[in-house]
């Protein structure tokens, strides 16, 4: 692009009070660019101004004035590259000149007294048109084959019910089922939960009607008896090998090598030649990820509904509840396959099961947590299932151990209906033990309701187990990524595929690959069938993303993708092992493939290339590098006592929110620091540390969101590995005689505005315990 | 932000609500690529979750994924907000809506800079309802830092008074207008997606359990309000009566719900919010004295569990089943008593505190308002969902009570069943 | 450490309780609310939630026999405030009620003081009776002045006052209603129960009275 840049000034919102504008439009004209001013830019007269601007050739605006985050509208004009300098919010609005007093005339000029405020808005500016000169406008990626189709993988009530909302909104969609036939667990009920208000009343299974709807309608086809051997290639270009369950076949994904393999008969850790020969053993006779099946299915998009299943219990694991001695304690799983075949009765000796104890929670030791994987779906199935017994016997009894009652929201109204049957009998309490008695059993329970321990003869006891995911077990899904065939760090969620994000529940680490159904959590039908919807939504969504070729969540609608220089790349792989959604695949030689829609473009892999050869149109190293270079470090031959340089590179997604917001507070902060905002400190590379310590800069720090456990990464590990990063760089500061403190990472969540003095002035008074660098001057 | 807009019937949809729901559904079918009005009757986008001081369990700011929210919006031209509006009427049938809105006057316009010069000027002073009236504002002012529109707003009490005529010389920007009047506009639109969300249940109605009597006893959403940094205390959680810390909080759960005298259902979200609240006052007071008196604790799925079993850790949290059913104010000192029965043990405790947290549910907002629109509602005010016939589809809170997570995906599902009417045409 | 109870649940005691009056007794969650709002509900016993769980529970023995049911005035506090519409206080009268039938002596008369049916009924007799006696006993008393009468002459009168015809030719004449399907049960009883015990009774009475 030809570029005609514009360096535009606003004069309101203090701005034109604080500042010497002219000094301001000198750094401009300095660099051989026209700087203009308005006293309010954003007005309907500034708009205009800047349209007639446009009009006139300029096609680059450099506009000094508020933050990017407001008039986000007015200053948007298409063809145009925009670049906002914020001398608004971070520059005069947090530097008021009550403590960051103006120059009078004798100091100017003195080599004592320097304008720490006009300084500040200076850099901004240089940084501003340093950028400028760096980015390009985007071009949409459109891949060259493109899929609507939709694969579902998972024939029961989620999957069914992904479908036929994907159909009705007019895509074509396969479901691929394991079993036989359709259906999934629900088919084996004998009734289930209510799915509408009033919530009162069992009803029939609603599978049953789903799979005539999904049978009969035009856009749905569908694959029994069928697994995913392999799902390669990304959104909107999914390549799908389908196999039968068991069938062992060319085109299976290869997995990675067990951890125990990387090792050999002593503990020694093998070197990569050894790790590969056994990763071609382990994998003998399937084709490396990075060849097509040529009869593989396309597919744009994949939605996850492989369910559950019952949780099998350890040997011993509920030896005091008698499970494993006793053939009549049972799961819940094993009493509904009992229940659907006839009456109840006991699988011992096949005799009338009247007395029935239904146990909520394991205990053992005060424990008052339901058994594993329960979520709130078993208090609500063993009310189905106490139903059962009183449908079956008249004078049958069913009893309840409780220590929560999980029936939430408005499946309130089945605890109210189920609770009026004379022959249900429930209360809190600590079931001890169950043992033998005669030809049935007795359950002794402490802590109850009653006041006292007690004991009841029962003829089946049923255990409250709760709802595995399917992928738990087994990858399902066979991704043919680099990084393995299965969702990452799942361990995290037990093993269900879920995301980390309250806001947004369907945004897991696979683009285009979207979980519904008790895979993703446990759940009754109700709200399974209603996830299946949405999972649907994001799948289409998806899709439409990538045919206009435009990122999905977070940057939804960013054109720009990741570029690659390969003709430097030295085939490290860091890029491939860190990105955190697989985007990136390598071949034999290691060389990375980049899967354009996989990505989120977060820049992750732009931050951990050494050789600095990634980069996206309008966010890359030159641009941030450029930026970094630009800002004036003066030094003991300008001042007799230089100020610090400090450089923060901040996250867009959460610090830089609350650094504007402290600025609308007035929350004053040092005017050493130059904030230089970033997709993700996943993406900063360290070339850019040490760019700014070599020009003399005397301190870096990173400011970002959360790590760990209840991350808060909108990228899942960007500041978790910048925090890697900045451990490793501890090395490179040393080698330079560089304190390893002068290099910081500060966490800060986007509602923490209040602490933003602090962490600022701290890491200044830090640095300037630590002294001026060194190289400054040279 | 505001435009006047007939759009053919064959591209748009209608959400009514502009809370997580709201925003959810409207982003989601953005950016599948339809036209998407959103209509919010407060000046602000956000809803209720604006007022959250965090979400359970990660503890997590609710602005965080507003702003990601924000961002999405200002990125999407097929999105057209609309705050401080309502809907008059919406007459028609599935794929064919004629909509009319009624736009309130801000009397403020696009020209503010949230430069808050009106704010100074003002004199003023009004309840504040974005804190439950804990505190007063000016009556020019920004519903909370992170607004979004960012904009002020001026309240209508003030209109026609000299103190009006002050916020319109302090502005140096012309962006106050005080001759702004409400207006109506209509819409085609082929789908409508109710996101009208919840309103916290007036504790005033509990008799038995003191609010509104006794100073110290507060609700869960005022405790909220509390906690925030941009609230009432600046995030500091204190006693009404005298502004001092707390020693000893209650938290009494179920306070208005699964009551037939109240509101029959439970509203899903109180105990993980109590237990939230709970880590709320152990950060600030690592010796105070919690109490939870529950009858049931509801922390559906594993990561809620997780959470709730990390509390239960704390060895100055208490809980007990046993729902607290009456309260006695010490007049001196102003602390109260609660009494409930431990049910396990069967003793009833009389447990005073410095603190009370009425862990009030959630009405869905149909409950108290008549809408404007041929909809299925129940006795306890949530909307019905009939999907065969389509056109018109209640998301979020409005439909059941939810966390945050259920809403999210429930709006995302109307997202689709909304493009399902226009596309089945 | 206290033994063990092995629960028996009953179902027809918990039919019975229904019957009498605590049909809402299964709502019942063990919120403990009426324990909380009972106004004489003591700290270390306190009730009526226990007492809910074990009708609930069928358990009979754990009710029949207690004594905190009968502590319970029936002010009625518990079923306005519980939350579930349970009626904590219906369902202590029902097994009160439940318990006297337990208890009396004549099965029958146990079960019809209980029944709202039969109860006006069972009142209504000695109610009469009194009401006979005070009629009596006043023209007697103001007559006495002028003449002797034997203070057996009292009771004999009162035994002896039978109903008949004309009460129920009264109670017919009332127009239609509630009230009247009531009152003509009642004067229907006490018209048998004064035909047949009293009159059938009366000749053993005078023989009595007179003989001595």
């Amino acid at each position: 692009m030809d570029k005609k840049i514009g360096v535009y000034i606003c004069e309101g919102c203090g701005i034109g009070e604080a500042l010497d504008v002219d000094a301001l439009k000198a750094v401009a004209t300095d660099d051989g660019v026209a700087a203009k001013t308005h006293p309010i830019l954003c007005g309907k007269a500034g708009v205009e101004f800047l349209q007639k601007e446009i009009e006139e050739g300029t096609n680059t605006l450099v506009i000094a004035a508020c933050s990017r985050r407001v008039n986000y509208d007015i200053f948007r004009f298409d063809g145009c590259i925009v670049d906002r300098v914020n001398i608004r919010e971070q520059v005069v609005w947090s530097h008021p000149r009550e403590e960051f007093p103006a120059l009078t005339e004798e100091q100017k000029g003195d080599g004592v007294h320097f304008d720490r405020v006009q300084m500040l808005a200076e850099d901004y500016l240089r940084m501003g048109m340093a950028k400028a000169k760096k980015i390009d406008l985007p071009e949409p990626y459109k891949p060259e084959t493109f899929s609507r189709k939709i694969l579902v993988i998972g024939g029961g009530v989620s999957g069914m019910t992904a479908a036929l909302d994907a159909a009705y909104a007019g895509y074509e969609v396969t479901i691929v089922e394991k079993e036989e036939r359709l259906g999934g667990h629900a088919s084996h009920w004998r009734r289930q939960l209510p799915v509408a208000q009033p919530f009162a009343d069992l009803i029939p299974p609603v599978v049953d009607e789903k799979i005539q709807a999904v049978e009969a309608h035009p856009k749905i086809s569908i694959k029994t008896h069928t697994v995913v051997a392999r799902l390669a290639g990304s959104p909107g270009d999914f390549t799908v090998t389908f196999k039968k369950p068991g069938e062992k076949i060319e085109f299976d994904v290869p997995y990675p090598l067990p951890e125990e393999m990387k090792v050999d008969e002593n503990g020694k850790d093998l070197n990569a030649e050894q790790i590969h020969e056994k990763f071609m053993e382990y994998n003998e006779g399937r084709r490396d990820i990075l060849t097509l099946d040529p009869s593989g299915e396309k597919y744009g998009a994949v939605i996850l509904a492989a369910g559950w299943r019952g949780y099998q219990p350890k040997a011993e694991e509920f030896a005091h509840l008698g499970f494993g001695e006793l053939p009549d304690v049972v799961t819940n799983e094993a009493f509904e396959l009992i229940a659907k075949k006839g009456k109840i009765t006991r699988p011992s000796d096949g005799k009338d099961a009247k007395s029935v104890v239904f146990v909520q929670s394991p205990g053992q030791e005060g424990n008052d947590a339901d058994f594993d994987y329960a979520g709130a779906v078993t208090s609500l199935v063993s009310l189905k299932q106490a139903k059962y017994v009183r449908e079956d016997y008249e004078d049958g009894r069913a009893f309840i151990f409780y220590q929560h009652m999980r029936t939430p929201g408005l499946q309130e109204n089945f605890y109210k209906s189920i609770q009026q049957d004379p022959g249900i009998f429930m209360t809190k309490g600590e079931v001890v033990q169950v043992s033998k008695n005669g030809d049935g059993m007795v359950v002794e329970a402490k802590d109850t309701l009653l006041g006292e321990n007690i004991n009841v003869k029962a003829d089946l006891v049923v255990l409250a187990t709760g709802m595995v995911p399917a992928t738990k077990d087994d990858p399902v899904v066979n991704m043919a990524y680099r990084q393995g065939p299965a969702f990452r760090d799942i361990d995290l969620f037990n093993g269900y595929v879920d995301s980390n994000f309250i806001c947004f529940p369907y945004e897991t680490q696979r683009t285009g690959i979207y979980a519904a159904g008790a895979v993703r959590r446990s759940m009754t039908t109700e709200e399974a069938m209603e996830d299946a919807t949405g999972a649907a939504l994001k799948a289409i969504q998806c899709l439409e993303s990538v045919n206009r070729g435009v990122s999905v969540h977070p940057r939804s609608g960013d054109m720009t993708f990741p570029d690659f220089f390969f003709q430097r790349c030295t085939q490290c792989k860091r890029c491939t092992e860190e990105c955190p959604f697989g985007a990136l695949d390598d071949d034999a030689k290691g060389t990375p493939k980049p899967n354009p829609t996989r990505c989120r473009r977060c820049g992750t892999c732009m931050g951990a290339c050494p050789e600095r050869i990634i980069g996206f149109a309008d966010y890359n190293i030159d641009s941030i590098g450029s930026m970094v270079k630009s800002i004036q470090v003066p030094s003991e031959d300008d001042y007799e006592e230089p100020p610090m340089r400090i450089l923060a590179l901040i996250c867009e997604n959460d610090a830089y929110p609350a650094i504007d917001i402290a600025g609308l507070n007035r929350l004053s902060y040092s005017a050493e620091v130059r904030f230089i905002p970033v997709r993700c400190l996943g993406s900063v590379n360290v070339i850019w540390i040490k760019d700014a310590l070599s020009t003399g800069m005397d301190g870096v720090f990173l400011l970002g969101c959360k790590h760990g456990d209840d991350y808060q990464c909108h990228f899942v590990k960007g500041s978790e590995l910048a925090s890697i990063r900045m451990k490793k760089i501890g090395e490179a500061l040393a080698s330079l005689s560089l304190e390893n403190e002068r290099v910081a990472q500060y966490e800060i969540a986007i509602d923490e505005y209040d602490k933003i003095p602090q962490i600022v002035n701290d890491f200044v008074a830090s640095i300037e315990e630590m002294g001026p660098n060194p190289f400054k001057g040279f | 932000m505001t435009e006047e807009k007939t759009a053919p019937a064959s591209g748009s949809i209608l959400v009514v609500g502009g809370g997580i729901s709201g925003l959810t559904t409207t982003l989601e079918a953005a950016e599948v690529g339809y036209e998407v009005f959103l209509v919010e009757k407060n000046p602000y986008l956000g809803g209720r979750v604006s007022q959250l001081n965090q979400y359970f369990p990660k503890l997590c700011p609710p602005t965080c994924g507003l702003e990601i929210n924000f961002r999405r919006i200002k990125d999407n031209p097929n999105i057209h907000a609309f705050t401080l509006a309502e809907i008059e009427k919406i007459e028609g049938a599935p794929g064919n809506y004629s909509v009319t809105i009624r736009l309130q006057p801000r009397y403020v316009n696009e020209n503010c800079t949230c430069c808050g010069a009106c704010a100074e000027a003002c004199e003023t002073e009004i309840a504040n309802g974005f804190n439950f009236g804990m505190n007063k504002t000016k009556a020019a002012y920004l519903p909370f830092e992170m607004a979004f529109p960012a904009r002020y707003v001026l309240a209508p009490e003030i209109i026609g008074t000299e103190d009006a005529q002050r916020c319109k010389d302090a502005c140096k920007y012309d962006a106050v207008d005080l001759d702004m009047e409400s207006k109506s506009i209509t819409l085609q639109v082929g789908a409508v997606v109710w996101a009208t969300g919840w309103e916290p249940y007036d504790a005033t109605k509990i008799d038995n359990l003191g609010f509104g009597q006794y100073e110290n006893i507060i609700t869960n959403m005022m405790m909220e309000r509390m906690a925030s940094p941009s609230g009432p205390t600046g995030g500091k959680i204190l006693r009404p009566s005298d502004n001092g810390a707390p020693e000893s909080v209650a938290f009494v759960q179920c306070a208005g719900s699964r009551d037939e005298n109240h509101l029959p259902y439970c509203s899903y979200i109180c105990c993980m919010a109590s237990l939230k609240q709970a880590t709320y006052v152990r950060e600030r007071y690592p010796d105070a004295k919690i109490y939870i008196f529950y009858i049931d604790i509801r922390s559906p799925g594993q990561r809620y569990e997780k959470f709730y079993q990390k509390v239960k850790e704390d060895e100055n949290i208490f809980l007990i089943k046993g729902k607290v059913a009456e309260v006695v104010e010490d007049p001196a000192t102003k602390k109260v008593t609660v009494t409930a029965e431990n049910a396990v043990t069967g003793e009833k405790m009389h447990q005073e505190a410095d603190l009370v947290v009425l862990a009030t549910g959630m009405q869905p907002t149909a409950a108290s308002l008549k809408l404007p629109a041929d909809l299925q509602v129940t006795e306890d005010g949530f909307l019905l969902n009939d999907f065969a016939k389509g056109g018109m589809f209640a998301a979020g809170c409005a439909a059941k009570p939810a966390d945050v997570v259920t809403s999210n995906q429930s709006a995302t599902g109307m997202a689709l069943k909304a493009i399902q009417t226009l596309v089945r045409r | 450490m206290t033994d063990t109870y092995t629960v028996e649940p009953d179902v027809g005691f918990i039919n019975e309780v229904s019957r009498l009056g605590g049909g809402d007794l299964k709502k019942c969650f063990q919120c403990a609310t009426c324990s909380v709002v009972c106004p004489i509900s003591p700290d270390t016993k306190p009730f009526p939630r226990k007492e809910m769980i074990a009708a609930s529970w069928g358990l009979k023995d754990r009710l029949v026999g207690n004594g905190d049911v009968w502590l319970c005035h029936n002010c009625g506090d518990c079923t306005t405030y519980c939350p579930r519409g349970a009626k904590p206080g219906d369902v202590l009268a029902a097994v009160r009620s439940y318990a006297i039938s337990e208890y009396a002596p004549l099965k029958t008369l146990g079960k019809w003081v209980n029944e709202p049916a039969k109860l006006p009924l069972l009142l209504a007799i000695p109610v009469v009776l009194l009401a006979r006696f005070i009629s009596v006993g006043l023209l007697l008393t103001v007559l006495s002045r002028f003449r002797e009468f034997s203070p057996r002459l009292f009771s004999i009168m009162t035994w002896g006052g039978l109903r008949g015809g004309i009460s129920i030719a009264l109670a017919l004449s009332l127009p239609r209603g509630p009230e009247r399907d009531i009152i003509i049960a009642i004067t229907y009883g006490v018209v048998v129960f004064s035909i047949l015990v009293q009159g059938l009774t009366v000749e053993k009475v005078v023989q009595r009275f007179f003989s001595r």
